[in-house]
């Protein structure tokens, strides 16, 4: 349900880029970046994108998104490590993670452990954010 | 028409985590220790309270201690702990599933601004039953306190454990039940802790009052933090 606040953050972000826009007509193409372990569920995140958006200049607008790995880091070592990009697509294959971010109760504990020295004394540095990476527009002329 | 490509780059869960932080200021600059409470609906968060209020009152006027209640509907806890004689505020969402930084600061205006904040020592704020929408949406408290029963199930901590690697203290709450509903308490402590190993871990239970006085101490812990 929290999906509906990130959406209504997004649309505030946008509309702000869109004021400042001379010319600006409308939003057709939305950006986004989701962190692995951002806890969104991408596809109510986008339906509730499209409900929010309505009668907005963002309405209709194309949704395009990328899933950004978590990077981790100890807190022991000082070890930073990430998922690695075939990896990734296997736990997407595997569990069918579309999103990638109902991750399977192991797997969050097999990566919340530090690969060189064995301790879970992690932090999550990356992969918790939402990050709008870019907006198009149509303008006049 | 023409294409007209704007790069953002902006992270909405960051922004709000930076208006959580600008709350902590507020929060430090008036010397009040704020604790948040989080965990599914039926943990025991409202019944933990009302075992801990009691102890606050020890060293804290009840006009000093605030309690903010989030619920999507009706004034039911918030009506439990006004009955100890603290200050109350119950905060309906309506559906929203968490509260957010706007609410905390609606509700302060309400109360008469931030200077509010000087009459207060301590605020607790116990967030909508939910384990999951709640933990992206940070508040500025200086403690996140999770609770989680022992009847919800052993497995509670690995299939939440993004929320139970941001909590500050967890709380294995009704741990007199754990017989009765065949829970591995050891079991749970270990995740707990594999997860997350630097928040303590207490067992207690809001019901028989084992380890409330245990919270407690730890819970003041955090004073300091909030006077330096």
């Amino acid at each position: 349900m929290h999906e509906t606040s990130i959406a209504l953050s997004i649309l505030a972000a946008i509309e702000d880029v869109f004021n400042q826009t001379p010319g600006a007509k409308k939003v057709t193409k939305i950006k986004l970046r989701i962190g692995m372990l951002s806890l969104i569920d991408i596809e109510a995140l986008k339906f509730a994108l499209m409900v929010a958006s309505r009668g907005t200049p963002a309405e209709d607008a194309e949704i395009e998104y990328t899933i950004e790995p978590p990077v981790f880091r100890c807190n022991k070592c000082g070890y930073e490590w990430s998922i690695k990009e075939e990896e990734l697509n296997k736990l997407v294959e595997e569990y069918g993670l579309q999103s990638a971010m109902h991750l399977h109760p192991d797997i969050i504990t097999k990566y919340f452990r530090c690969p060189r020295c064995g301790s879970t004394d992690i932090e999550i540095k990356r992969g918790r954010g939402v990050i709008i990476e870019s907006v198009e527009i149509d303008t006049e002329t | 028409m023409v294409k007209t490509v704007v790069f953002i780059g902006k992270d909405v869960i960051e922004e709000n985590a930076k208006l959580a932080q600008r709350l902590r200021e507020l929060y430090d600059k008036y010397g009040v220790v704020v604790y948040e409470f989080l965990g599914g609906p039926g943990s025991g968060k409202t019944s933990l309270i009302e075992k801990l209020v009691p102890l606050m009152l020890r060293e804290h006027k009840p006009e000093r201690i605030l309690y903010i209640g989030g619920d999507v509907a009706t004034t039911l806890d918030t009506e439990r702990i006004a009955r100890l004689g603290i200050r109350t505020v119950q905060i309906n969402t309506g559906g929203t599933c968490h509260l957010e930084v706007p609410h905390i600061e609606a509700t302060l205006k309400q109360l008469g601004g931030e200077e509010i904040l000087r009459d207060l020592d301590v605020v607790i704020i116990e967030n909508v039953g939910n384990l999951i929408c709640p933990f992206n949406f940070p508040l500025g408290a200086h403690a996140r306190i999770m609770v989680v029963s022992v009847a919800e199930g052993e497995d509670k901590f690995i299939k939440h454990p993004v929320s139970t690697k941001v909590s500050d203290i967890i709380v294995i709450n009704k741990i007199d039940l754990a017989k009765a509903v065949g829970v591995n308490v050891d079991y749970m402590i270990k995740t707990a802790k594999e997860i997350n190993p630097r928040a303590p871990i207490i067992l207690a239970s809001a019901k028989t009052g084992e380890g409330v006085e245990e919270l407690y101490r730890v819970m003041r812990e955090y004073i300091k933090r909030a006077r330096t």
